[in-house]
Order: C-alpha cells, then sequence, then structure tokens
C-alpha cells in the first residue's frame, strides 16, 4: 500500500507546533506564546524575522542597522502578545505596522547629515561569500540588489515604505493603508510616485553604464 | 529599444526586491537577544523606582497624607467602616474589620464562560452546571468550587477567614502553619479547620455533609455547640446527628485534588466524590457504571437507542473529563460494533480537546482509547500512535521517555498499520539524540522489514551518509550508495548520491565505476549542482 510519507526529507515531522504547523494560523501561535512565552515566541520570531529583516535592509540599505530595527520590532511584538486581540486582522499585517513604524522612528533619530553622507552607498547583504550554498545568490540578482537599494535612497522614506511593503511583504493597496495609517487613495498615490522615481532612476543608470560602454 | 529599456528595468526590480535569506545562526542570536531583553525589560517593570528627592513634592505628600488621614478618621467616627452584620468573628462574636481578598485562579469549563460571569461583587461567586472554580480566599485558603455551587467570602483577613457556602459543594485546603482559623458556614451547621483540607456539601433537602481528607475539623450546629471532631478519613452528615462515618478514598482520587491544590490550577474538571449527604454508613462511589447488559442491548427493538444512548452519553463524559466514568463504561463494553463507535468518539473528543490546547485531557482520552481491552486492536493500535505523537508534539516529554513510550508501542503491534511510520519514528528520535550506532542498526531493520515503506529512499540515503560520516566504515558506504541509486534511480538524493559514488569510486581506485557514473551524472543532471565539478574530475585509468 503506498503512502505520502508524513515527514519531509529530514525525517521529522515538519508540524512542530501541533495544529499550527508552518502552515498554521500565525494567531494560534499567538495565543500559544501567551501560555508558554519561552517556548512559542522563537517559533513565531523565527517565523517571521527574514520578513522584518528584508523590509529594514530595504528602507536603510545597512544590514546592520536592519538586524538592529528587526530586534526593537520583535521586542515590542514580545511585550505586546498578551494584548493583542486576535482575528482581528492578519497577523503580518500588524507586524508590518510595527515595523513600518520602527523605520520612521530610527530614520528621525539619524541626523540629517549622517543621511546625506550614507545617501547611495548601500550595504550589500553579505560581507563576504555566504558559507551555506542555500543562501548564496547569483551575481545578477546580487547586483540588481545593490542597484534598487541604492536607487530606493533616494526616493523619500514615505514612498519608500508604501514600494517596500507592496513588493517585499505582498501586501495590496488596502492592505497597505492600515498598515501606514493613511487612506486608500493616498497609498496609490505614493505608490504611484515612488514606482514612477524608481523606474526613472534605473532607467537614468541603465543610459549611463550604456554610455560609458 | 524603449520596450527592450522597460523590460530590462521591470527585471531589474524584480530581482532587486528578491528576498534574501537569513542564515540560522543570525536568527538564533536575534532571538537569544530578544527574549533575554524582553525577560530583563519584564524584571525590571517590577522594581520600585524611588522618585527623585524634592522638597516641594514631600511637602505635597505629606500634606496630602495628613488631609487623607484625617478624612479617614472622621468617617470612622461616624461609623462608615462598620462591618456588615452578617459577618461572624469566631472567637469572640464582636463584629471586626472586614477586609476581601479572594481571587480566582483558574477556571474549566467545556462552554468558554469567562470570570466576570461567575463573579458577584467582590465575595460571591456561583457556578453553573459546566464550570468548575478554584479560588484563594484569605492568606492560606485555596478553595475549589464544583459546579451548580455559591459561595459568599464574608471574611478574609489576617485574623479569620469565613466562607458561606449557600448551595452545592466545595472543597477546601489550608495551608497549616497560620494563627488565623478558618471556618465554613451553611444555614445548618459550621465547621472550622484546625489545618486540614475538607469539603462541605449543602443541599436545602439533604442537609449539610462534610468530609475531611487531611487534619482535622471541629463541627458545630447552630446553637448547639462543638457537635463532633473529624480526623482524616471521616465525614459526618447532619441527618445522622452525631454519627461519625468512615471513608476509604483511593490514592488516586485524593492525588486529583493534591494535584489541583499543589499547581494552583484547575486545568480540567475534578471528579465530584461520593456525596457525604447521600449515603449512610461506609461511602460507596457515587459514579455507577451504567447498565450494559448484553440482553438490553441485543434487543432489536431498543439496540439503535440503547446504541445511541451509550454513545451520546460517552461523549457526555469525555466533554466533562468524566474518566473514571469512562473507565467503567469502556470495560463493560461487549458488542463490538458498539466498542468501534465509542472509540471514535472519544477519538473525536480527543482532538476536540487538543484544538482547545486541552492536552493533558486528550492525553487520558487517548490513553483509555489505547488501552481499552474491548476495542479492536487496529483501533488501539490508531491510539497508542496518536498518545505518542500528543507526547511529542505537545506535551513536553523528555526524548529517553518517548523514545520508550514508542518502543512500547512497536512491541504491542509489531505487524501494525503504522509499523513503518513508528519504526521511522524511533530512528529519528535517535538520530535527533546522537545515538548514531542504533539508528543505524534501526535503519539496517527497517530495511529488511519495510521495504515498501515511502520512508525506505530517504533513509537509505541516510544510512549511507551515517556510514560515512559517523561509523567511518567506509567500505560498506559506497556499496550503499550504489544500493539507494539502484532502488531509486530518479530519487530525491540521487544527484548527491552519484557525486558521492563518483568520488568514492575514484579515492578507491575503481576509474571504471567512477566513469561510468560520471557518464550517468553529466547525462541526467546537466545543469546539476556539482557538475562543474564533475566534468573536471579525472577518470582516466592511471599507469
Amino acid at each position: 500500500m503506498s503512502r505520502e510519507p508524513r515527514y519531509d526529507n529530514r525525517g521529522i515531522d515538519r508540524c512542530a507546533v501541533g495544529s499550527c504547523g508552518e502552515s498554521g494560523d500565525d494567531w494560534d501561535l499567538v495565543l500559544l506564546c501567551r501560555n508558554e512565552k519561552d517556548r512559542f515566541f522563537p517559533l513565531l520570531m523565527k517565523r517571521h524575522y527574514a520578513l522584518v529583516v528584508n523590509m529594514g535592509y530595504r528602507f536603510f540599505s545597512d544590514r546592520g542597522m536592519a538586524e538592529d530595527m528587526a530586534q526593537e520590532v520583535f521586542l515590542k511584538v514580545y511585550h505586546q502578545l498578551d494584548s493583542l486581540e486576535p482575528g482581528r486582522q492578519p497577523f503580518v499585517h500588524w507586524l508590518c505596522r510595527i515595523t513600518s513604524n520602527c523605520c520612521r522612528s530610527l530614520y528621525r533619530k539619524r541626523s540629517s547629515e549622517k543621511r546625506a553622507l550614507e545617501a547611495g552607498k548601500a550595504d550589500f547583504w553579505y560581507d563576504g561569500d555566504a558559507t551555506d550554498p542555500a543562501d548564496r545568490i547569483d551575481d545578477e540578482t546580487a547586483a540588481s540588489v545593490k542597484l534598487v537599494n541604492d536607487t530606493l535612497q533616494r526616493i523619500k522614506p514615505d514612498e519608500r515604505m508604501a514600494l517596500i511593503l507592496s513588493h517585499i511583504s505582498g501586501l495590496k493597496t488596502r492592505e497597505i493603508a492600515p498598515v501606514l495609517q493613511v487612506p486608500e487613495y493616498t497609498v496609490r498615490r505614493l505608490l504611484r510616485r515612488a514606482g514612477g522615481k524608481l523606474r526613472s532612476l534605473l532607467t537614468q543608470q541603465n543610459l549611463e553604464q550604456y554610455a560609458r560602454s | 529599444m524603449r520596450d527592450h529599456n522597460d523590460r530590462e528595468i521591470e527585471r531589474i526590480i524584480d530581482r532587486g526586491f528578491a528576498p534574501l535569506p537569513v542564515d540560522d545562526t543570525t536568527v538564533a542570536k536575534a532571538i537569544d537577544a530578544v527574549v533575554r531583553r524582553g525577560k530583563e525589560a519584564r524584571g525590571g517593570r517590577n522594581l520600585l523606582r524611588f522618585p527623585q528627592i524634592n522638597l516641594r513634592r514631600i511637602y505635597a505628600i505629606a500634606a496630602a497624607l495628613v488631609l487623607v488621614a484625617g478624612t479617614a478618621g472622621y468617617l470612622a467616627l461616624q461609623g462608615v467602616f462598620a462591618p456588615p452584620e452578617k459577618a461572624i468573628a469566631e472567637n469572640d462574636g464582636a463584629v471586626k474589620r472586614t477586609q476581601r481578598k479572594v481571587s480566582i485562579l483558574s477556571i474549566a469549563s467545556d462552554s468558554g464562560i469567562d470570570s466576570t460571569r461567575l463573579r458577584h461583587g467582590d465575595d460571591e461567586f456561583t457556578t453553573d452546571g459546566e464550570s468548575q472554580m478554584l479560588l484563594a480566599v484569605g492568606e492560606r485558603t485555596r478553595t475549589v468550587l464544583f459546579e451548580r455551587s455559591r459561595v459568599k467570602v464574608d471574611k478574609a483577613d489576617s485574623s479569620s477567614t469565613v466562607v458561606a457556602l449557600q448551595q452545592g459543594a466545595i472543597a477546601l485546603d489550608v495551608t497549616p502553619g497560620g494563627t488565623d482559623t478558618v471556618s465554613v458556614i451553611t444555614p445548618l451547621a459550621w465547621f472550622t479547620q484546625i489545618g486540614t483540607r475538607f469539603s462541605v456539601v449543602f443541599d436545602s433537602t439533604e442537609g449539610a455533609a462534610v468530609e475531611v481528607y487531611r487534619g482535622s475539623v471541629r463541627v458545630r450546629r447552630w446553637g448547639k455547640g462543638v457537635e463532633a471532631v473529624l480526623t482524616a478519613g471521616q465525614a459526618w452528615k447532619s441527618r445522622n446527628g452525631t454519627a461519625i462515618m468512615s471513608v476509604r478514598r483511593s490514592a488516586a482520587e485524593l492525588g486529583e485534588l493534591e494535584r489541583v491544590f499543589s499547581e494552583n490550577k484547575l486545568e480540567r474538571f475534578l471528579h465530584r466524590r461520593a456525596d457525604p449527604c447521600r449515603h449512610s454508613g461506609a461511602i460507596q462511589d457515587r459514579t455507577r457504571a451504567p447498565k450494559l447488559s448484553s440482553k438490553r442491548y441485543k434487543s432489536a427493538d431498543h439496540a439503535i437507542v440503547v446504541d445511541s444512548d451509550i454513545v451520546h452519553m460517552v461523549e457526555k463524559m469525555a466533554q466533562r473529563d468524566d474518566f473514571h466514568s469512562l473507565d467503567s463504561v469502556i470495560a463493560h463494553l461487549s458488542d463490538p460494533s458498539l466498542a468501534d463507535t465509542v472509540h471514535q468518539t472519544l477519538l473525536a473528543a480527543a482532538e476536540r480537546k487538543k484544538e482547545m490546547l486541552r492536552f493533558l485531557s486528550a492525553k487520558r482520552l487517548l490513553e483509555l482509547c489505547a488501552n481499552g481491552a474491548p476495542f479492536p486492536k487496529r483501533r488501539r493500535e490508531d491510539a497508542s500512535m496518536r498518545l505518542c505523537m500528543l507526547h511529542k508534539r505537545h506535551i513536553e516529554t523528555p526524548p529517553d521517555e518517548l523514545l520508550k513510550m514508542i518502543q512500547r508501542h512497536r512491541k504491542r503491534f509489531p505487524d501494525g498499520i503504522f509499523a513503518d511510520d513508528m519504526a521511522a519514528e524511533e530512528i529519528s528520535l535517535l538520530l535527533s539524540t546522537g545515538k548514531s550506532r542504533e539508528a543505524v542498526a534501526g535503519m539496517e531493520q527497517f530495511f529488511k522489514h519495510h521495504p515498501r515503506s515511502p520512508h525506505d529512499e530517504y533513509f537509505r540515503y541516510v544510512y549511507a551518509g551515517m556510514l560515512r560520516e559517523d561509523l567511518r566504515r567506509t567500505a560498506e558506504v559506497l556499496d550503499a550508495y550504489k544500493k539507494y541509486i539502484a532502488a531509486y534511480p530518479e530519487g530525491k538524493y540521487g544527484e548527491d548520491a552519484l557525486y558521492r559514488i563518483i568520488q568514492l569510486s575514484r579515492s578507491s581506485r575503481d576509474m571504471e565505476s567512477a566513469a561510468r557514473h560520471k557518464q550517468i551524472y553529466l547525462r541526467r543532471y546537466p545543469r546539476g549542482r556539482w557538475v562543474e565539478e564533475v566534468k573536471l574530475i579525472d577518470v582516466s585509468e592511471r599507469k
């Protein structure tokens, strides 16, 4: 009798958290965290850490800052878990909102002088080669990431965040509105402007490169 | 040109926003940092903060204190703080100032009721037919309020604690060593503990009753003085006058109450034991198994009615966590089809408990299903397997215990439907606990007994890897990889296995085999991970 194996390629059942599993609802995990925070909070954080760090990296173009920001975000999540109302909105939306607010407040704290110095200088993701082959990204992608990050630093923070939410988190316009706490038409306007600026700056850079070559 | 440029820009944007991976080490470090900072911040909030010394602030605080003290004194003179008439003082009958110190520790309810519906005011608590409550009263008293009960805490301060039982039953645990007295009053009698654990029942038709589990209790009737002094294992009923009954309780029954009071948690329904009011002489267990006589449910006219009655009853018992009664019902089942239906009902109840995060209740139900003799063997195997998975995923059972549990299951059901799954679980557990030799021996047995299992492919691949890395049995490694390729030519790990075969064949100077497998690799995986390396590998014969 043939049957689908219940195990993944490591022979260990992937469903580590009861009915939650890796495809289960985040709110189930939040409810579990309320009773046993030390046991289940690391799982919640592991699930969403990459998303938050990616958002921060695109916003600040600095991996160190992105990781610091991610720590602050999850610290807030840690303290606010008990007071959350599950089910009102997807957990990821709430997390994106905290991330967006954190990014903006950290951005404001940085001095304008420092911002000017760092404008256009994207810190790349890896200092050297990644040790795990699965973590390597091809050169073409790496170049595109660097280029897009450089360009994003020239866009206003609000517009930048709207773009990041749309591309990295995959949120729709009506979902971005409560995250940024602005009306939906404002989100559309931000996205239109940011997208237009990004394309025009990239086109300009492309043409310059073409002219040089 | 323009279209090409636009497409190029879109491609750059798509790749530029590609999610970048984060390695596990970074994530683990971040998790540790957040959890540590979170715990530190929580501890810091509990610390007192001393305000800065400021003379103006000190004067303002002093003035406020004088004002409050003056107002309180004036109000006290006016008699505002006089205690209510119903409060009873244990020692001299004088009315004393009362303090209310009652908190709800835990509620066990299947209807999802919240504490606000069970609490009326500061000191009155009621439970309905589907809930029980654990209260902390005063300084050293915990009280379990059973279903359909009503209590009012008249007094709970450092001198005495008085609980008025108006209806139903309560069980009290009083931590020994204090100087205050703890009393329970009912309309017929009142009971004072002398460092003990006891339960009190009051029913308007049956009267009052008390049973002592530990220590001593003094019983007094209103207006009559001391009626009796009971010690552990004794009970008294108001109907019987001064007669004292002896009670025998099993360790399991007393253990349930002990667990509730020691953990301060009422996770599931406590079975309400024999009610002293309803019995005379030696106390019998109140829970009687329904008469499941063969005559009754073999009757063709009533078979369906009886079956559904029993199944319905089992469902209710499972809902109320009445495991003792369930045990009795299961022991008396004789009809195989009914046993099957009851088993499925209990499994469904266990799944519901799991969804409600009541894992210990789910565990008890699964234990009943796995050990019940009337159940068919395949059903017991299913329940036993679910029990093992529950221990693994939800209850933090240590790996050694879990391993023993799985081995016991395999011994009970060596040829069951889930034999290969449980063998795979055992091997995975051995691998995760670092017991390499046992894991390899287990895998060898697995290949022999379960050649067609879906886990066979994976374990063959892991087996070869373990021989190579953990056990250094290099002579057998090549053979193991070749067997894997022969069994699963298009397998998930075929690319890696072929690559290893090429390397191992070269190192053992079998160039013909290396060359052959190199050709296979290049044909099957033209864009494989190691294609560049494999192309460069020299497999020519050396002379």
